[in-house]
């Protein structure tokens, strides 16, 4: 049976490289002379793609047309962005969890003007607050000389705290709304009042029971907050300077290279979620 | 349902704000613009002296602000409006027209082959559409003056429709396949209902609703993604590059119409100097982000309220 499984998850992983590839041959298809579908420069994109795959080796990259291989000098900043992403939802999970108990040691009525303020901040584009940050610590650095953040990337010195916190922003409040309202459906079930019929206190009726139904509820959407986090991820790594796995690949595009960056960033998260369902499926 | 909707205070201040916005932005730039005086870029003082030059400052005069050339902001994002909500209105229009016909051939016809679609399309979903999006318009974009504007705008929406297509129309051909598990389906099918009349009599009013609920849900998506390429300098139809001053020698990317994300992007450089050019259509985005996020919510309750009633009708 495990066996079974384990067929299975590597044929959906062919699938989906599968379909990688097309997309990544994808844009061959527009270039043409005339209007209409460039089929023979797609199948080309193709067989070129797969060629060099098998080669992977000796597949290069140009700056100001001096080639570099791809293959050790693409791990640094897929590591550096990995590191930023992972460490971004962890502090989000723990930063909304502990949000989320806060608010609820609060009277409703505070609860509810909390949440319906986190309701309008959600609609805030996400470059707002990378804009923001980054006049923040530029108008404290001009008024106390005190640089408490580092608002650009530069060669010498990667930053980390200030993308991991921008970052972070819409997730936590994202992942606060799914707290809350796992813990207000928690709250409600009947073995939550006989426990305070036995005298449990309010905080740890929380913490214990309420707690791992939240949790659950965060795993089950944190796909979607990864996807959100990675679609953001482009665009502040952009405006941070940082040279980081998303930069790597859109400064040097080839359909190899954005397969191959693609997959490296697929295949770990199509595992883990794969492996989640699994998981969830035999509990 | 439409009453329920006219009844509810979320859907109506959503949509009275964005439909008055976009029709304001039209009936502008057809019928006021050409009388709007021209812009200062100097200011004079009782001398005639200049004192102070564009872009101006947020004050009593322009609550936003201007730009380089004196223009108040609020005259610019009224005048790019109608593209960047337009844009928005046309992609997701078409995204569930295709996701649509695409979806009822998931639903009612590929049954088996829906799993090793679902894979197939993975792409789509852990790879963020912005990525996609990005990789797909730059080749179109980094030939400049290749292609006409109006050739751009186009091959920009399709390629910012496809993205979507793949996922949108699994969702509802899954959708599809849900209401097929009703009971009442297997007795339009015993009393000799074809696929044509299930689908017309019985699943599309199930779907319209959701559908509606789609479409708004894919325009907060697609501006997202248009913020997203602004970052970048890939603007809706086109950009075009303009020597800052003859000093220097830096270029500054501006697009062609006002469209809101053109503005966010030709701009970085002013962070620093004169945000507001900066946060003012931020802060457009905002608006109209929020209003779409209330018209969501005003059709999620509403559904929700309809549903309760019909349960109360057994």
């Amino acid at each position: 049976m495990f066996y079974q499984q384990f067929k299975k998850i590597c044929f959906n992983l062919f699938l989906t490289l599968l379909g990688l590839l097309f997309v990544s041959a994808f844009p061959s298809l527009f270039v043409s002379t005339n209007i209409g579908f460039n089929l023979e420069s797609f199948f080309s994109s193709l067989a070129n793609i797969i060629d060099s795959l098998v080669n992977i080796n000796s597949i290069t990259y140009t700056i100001q047309s001096r080639s570099y291989p791809l293959f050790p000098n693409i791990f640094e900043p897929y590591f550096y962005s990995l590191k930023i992403l992972f460490s971004s939802f962890i502090f989000s999970v723990l930063c909304s969890i502990l949000l989320a108990y806060i608010t609820f040691q609060l009277p409703i009525k505070i609860r509810k003007w909390i949440t319906r303020c986190f309701v309008i901040i959600q609609s805030i584009p996400d470059v707002f607050f990378v804009f923001s940050l980054q006049l923040t610590i530029i108008w404290v650095y001009k008024k106390t000389n005190i640089l408490f953040l580092d608002p650009l990337s530069s060669y010498q010195h990667s930053i980390f705290l200030a993308p991991v916190l921008t970052l972070s922003i819409l997730p936590i409040i994202f992942l606060f709304q799914i707290t809350v309202i796992s813990f207000e459906e928690e709250l409600d079930k009947p073995y939550i009042e006989f426990a305070k019929g036995k005298g449990l206190s309010y905080s740890r009726i929380l913490l214990v029971h309420v707690f791992k139904n939240a949790i659950f509820s965060i795993a089950n959407h944190s796909k979607q907050v990864f996807w959100f986090m990675l679609s953001n991820l482009l665009v502040f790594e952009y405006v941070f300077n940082i040279y980081g796995f998303t930069q790597f690949f859109f400064s040097h595009y080839s359909p190899v290279i954005f397969f191959i960056s693609l997959a490296m960033l697929l295949i770990p998260f199509f595992l883990i979620f794969t492996i989640w369902g699994i998981l969830i499926k035999n509990h | 349902m439409i009453r329920g909707l006219l009844k509810n205070p979320y859907f109506l201040i959503g949509f009275l704000f964005l439909s008055i916005v976009f029709l304001s932005s039209i009936f502008f730039s057809v019928f006021v613009k050409e009388h709007l005086p021209k812009p200062n870029i100097y200011l004079y003082n009782e001398n005639h002296t200049p004192v102070e030059k564009a872009p101006f400052p947020p004050s009593l005069k322009h609550p936003f602000g201007t730009d380089d050339q004196g223009t108040d902001m609020l005259v610019i994002i009224l005048d790019g409006a109608k593209f960047t909500i337009g844009c928005a209105i046309i992609v997701s229009l078409l995204r569930l027209l295709v996701s649509y016909l695409l979806g009822i051939v998931h639903g009612l016809y590929t049954n088996k082959l829906n799993k090793y679609y679902s894979q197939f399309i993975n792409a789509f979903k852990f790879v963020p559409g912005t990525v996609i999006v990005l990789i797909f318009i730059s080749p179109f974009l980094n030939q400049e003056g290749q292609y006409s504007v109006v050739y751009l705008t186009i091959i920009q929406i399709i390629i910012l429709t496809l993205v979507a297509v793949p996922t949108l129309s699994e969702l509802i051909g899954n959708e599809i396949s849900l209401i097929l598990k009703n009971e009442f389906i297997e007795n339009s099918k015993i009393l000799g209902g074809g696929k044509w009349h299930i689908l017309k009599k019985h699943i599309i009013p199930f779907l319209k609703p959701k559908i509606f609920l789609l479409f708004f849900q894919q325009m907060i998506q697609t501006l997202i993604i248009i913020i997203h390429l602004g970052v970048f300098n890939m603007f809706i139809g086109g950009v075009s590059y303009l020597q800052q001053d003859l000093a220097s020698s830096s270029q500054k990317a501006f697009s062609l119409s006002n469209e809101w994300a053109g503005l966010i992007g030709g701009s970085y450089q002013k962070l620093m100097t004169d945000p507001w050019i900066i946060y003012t259509p931020v802060f457009s985005f905002f608006l109209t982000i929020l209003s779409l996020n209330f018209i969501v919510k005003g059709i999620e309750k509403t559904i929700t309220m309809r549903e309760i009633s019909f349960k109360k009708m057994k």
